[in-house]
């Protein structure tokens, strides 16, 4: 279970969060809609543990650990994932020589053996085909020359990969196309389970009828304002957020 | 030439300085080098010595020594060569690590002398011939004295003159026209710490017209005490032929590196060099280019990772006097701690070397405040028709690339490895040979494994 308590963070002095509460209990899945600059990015990248961020009280414990005291490879090893809104570009980092690398490196936290290389070809060429992925992309170096869609489709592929329980999506849908929509929501269902929690963070309603989620909240001004079922994003999507006193999105 | 008056004093500078230790090694040893009852051969090394009795050990003054400060670098010289130092199989194979799984002939010099129990050049094909350095010089057969003499590519550098006047051992190889040699010919070279000493080696190397070759000089340290090399390879590339040339420079913290790389490139001919300087206390690499013919192509790669207080010069003349040639030149430096990394590049052309195509760069990346980075580009152009830049950064790990990494459970050593390793990687994807490539892949991962 993720527990958020009385969140607050700034960024160069400027606070972003003010007072965030939010429980996801295992097996479920809950949105983070607001408006642009309301802080559904800063929670995320907090959540992962970017250090460009100051948070200054509140805690946020995951299955009762205290994720802030921890380094961000650690949290990601203790089973917490973001899929990033813009996906980074290594140059000089084959893709397959990352994938494992970070699939052993979590292995090895969790006891287990690295896999050989002929286990984990397959692995790869398994998920990757579940998510409409060429092994031939994989070639190339870490989402370098990848489009828009191939860049969010690799972050489930690594999703798919390292097995995470807790998933945090940051904007996974934006820049894609409806078929794109499609396949990466699919991934993420299929990954949907009872040991499994999800964040799934994002501006329009759109992701959301693929991907159900169980509880919908409002984020406006570094804060929860509103949380309800999934009919609170149809609701959002006719109104807008400018009750939460938010200008209409650019 | 004009020959110099023999004298061993040494203008402004002490008398107790290396520069006059290897001049007092000269006069009491050159009777003992391999052919000194050459008058010829004699006559060579004197004139050698003389030139570096005019200047000594270079310094900060110097402008090419500008940033390696050589003077205050190397406060004393070892013994030239010392006492015959012998090392067996098993520390060899431990000295070369990664190295030692490149297959191939394999020479094997234990300072400054050829170990004929390491070596192995039986896999040479015919038309390869093949014989060290010592050997030649007992008996030197015609026009090899003018050959060791023709430095005037290193343009009077005193490094490669105390080469000439010092040079024990290494080898002469030639290849026959049209003749390709498909396995690296690899020429080791092990300081035995035990006993310190001043190497000094010398390779000639000729391939024919149309000759292609991979030549491998290793240099690695048997201890963990100081040494001294101080290497010359000079290369004649004939029309159309093709070298691959590969320096990997992995000595101990202790041992000073004074590296010559003197080539001269015949028309069409294909000259790939990639070197890769991994410890080390001083490493000063030097290559001088000299396009003779034209449509020649010669493209540099260098690798720099330092630590502690670690210094590595990389500096290269690029000589275009033919038209039409191509140079290139990319040095990568990963420098953590208190290390220095020097890069210098000065590329000549001649008049009526038109369509010359030359281009540099220099890339730094700082793994800590206090390492330094120096990048001196030089560009003397007297043809009109010509394409010729010159670029350099530097700059720290990318936080955000190390955050994606460390977000998918990458620990935050291996995760800045990866960004090293990509980092190099550009310059090591050069090696056309598979087995090198990842030996020196290997030796840059043992360098960035952390260390308890």
């Amino acid at each position: 279970m993720l527990e958020i308590k009385n969140l607050h963070a700034e960024i160069n002095g400027k606070q972003i969060l003010r007072g965030l509460d939010l429980t996801v209990p295992m097996g479920e899945v809950h949105a983070i809609m607001g408006p642009n600059g309301s802080g559904k990015s800063t929670l995320a990248y907090i959540l992962a543990g970017k250090e460009d961020y100051e948070v200054t009280e509140g805690e946020v414990l995951w299955n009762g650990a205290n994720i802030l005291e921890m380094e961000a490879d650690e949290r990601a090893r203790s089973g917490l994932f973001l899929a990033f809104q813009y996906p980074m570009e290594i140059p000089g980092v084959a893709s397959m020589t990352f994938l494992r690398t970070a699939l052993n490196a979590q292995r090895k936290a969790r006891g287990m053996g690295e896999l050989s290389t002929p286990d984990f070809m397959k692995l790869v060429r398994e998920k990757a085909a579940s998510l409409n992925m060429s092994l031939d992309m994989l070639k190339r170096p870490v989402n370098v020359g990848f489009s828009g869609g191939e860049k969010k489709r690799h972050e489930i592929l690594q999703m798919a990969l390292l097995e995470p329980s807790l998933c945090i999506l940051d904007e996974t849908d934006s820049g894609l196309d409806i078929d794109a929509v499609r396949i990466v929501s699919d991934g993420v269902n299929a990954l949907r389970a009872p040991d499994r929690a999800f964040v799934v963070i994002t501006h329009y309603q759109r992701l959301l009828n693929y991907i159900v989620p169980d509880r919908v909240h409002v984020i406006a001004g570094g804060r929860i304002v509103r949380s309800g079922g999934k009919e609170l994003a149809l609701e959002l999507e006719q109104s807008g957020y400018a009750e939460f006193g938010a200008e209409a999105a650019a | 030439m004009t020959i110099q008056p023999m004298s061993f004093e040494v203008a402004d500078a002490p008398a107790r300085d290396a520069s006059a230790q290897l001049l007092a090694q000269y006069r009491a040893g050159a009777a003992a080098l391999p052919g000194a009852e050459s008058k010829a051969l004699r006559e060579l090394r004197d004139r050698a010595i003389a030139a570096f009795a005019a200047r000594g050990i270079p310094g900060r003054r110097v402008e090419e020594w500008k940033y390696t400060d050589l003077r205050s670098l190397m406060t004393q010289a070892f013994p030239v060569s010392g006492p015959p130092a012998r090392i067996g199989g098993e520390a060899l194979r431990a000295a070369l690590g990664p190295l030692d799984a490149v297959e191939g002939p394999r020479l094997v010099f234990v300072n400054g002398r050829l170990d004929p129990a390491l070596s192995s050049i039986e896999s040479l094909p015919a038309g390869a011939e093949l014989v060290t350095l010592a050997e030649a010089l007992r008996r030197p057969a015609d026009g090899l004295l003018d050959a060791l003499g023709d430095v005037k590519g290193a343009g009077g550098d005193v490094v490669a003159q105390l080469n000439t006047a010092f040079a024990s051992d290494g080898v002469v190889l030639r290849l026959a026209a049209g003749l390709h040699v498909e396995t690296p010919i690899h020429l080791v070279h092990v300081a035995a710490t035990q006993s310190p000493a001043l190497s000094a080696l010398r390779n000639l190397v000729i391939l024919g017209e149309g000759a292609e070759a991979t030549l491998i000089e290793s240099y690695v340290c048997d201890g963990l005490a100081g040494a001294q090399i101080n290497a010359v390879t000079q290369l004649v590339l004939e029309d159309k032929a093709r070298l691959a040339h590969y320096v990997m420079a992995a000595e101990n913290t202790e041992t000073q590196h004074l590296a010559s790389t003197l080539a001269r490139l015949g028309a069409g001919a294909d000259y790939q060099a990639v070197q890769m300087a991994v410890g080390g206390a001083l490493s000063r690499l030097q290559t001088f280019v000299t396009f003779e013919g034209e449509r020649a192509k010669a493209h540099f790669g260098g690798v720099q990772l330092m630590r502690g207080r670690q210094h590595c010069d990389m500096t290269l003349v690029i000589d275009h006097a033919a038209v039409g040639c191509e140079s290139r030149e990319h040095v990568k430096s990963v420098l953590d701690e208190q290390s220095r990394g020097v890069f210098q590049a000065k590329v000549i052309v001649r008049p009526g070397a038109q369509q010359t195509d030359g281009r540099q760069m220099a890339q730094a990346l700082l793994l800590s405040d206090s390492a330094e980075f120096d990048a001196k580009p030089e560009l003397e152009i007297y043809a009109d028709d010509v394409k010729c830049n010159h670029g350099a950064t530097s700059g720290a790990i990318d936080e955000d690339l190390l955050f994606y990494l460390r977000s998918r459970g990458i620990p935050a050593d291996e995760a800045r490895a990866l960004l090293v390793q990509a980092f190099i990687g550009e310059i090591l994807d050069r090696i056309s040979h598979e087995g090198l490539r990842q030996a020196l892949e290997a030796k840059a991962a043992l360098w960035l494994t952390p260390r308890g």
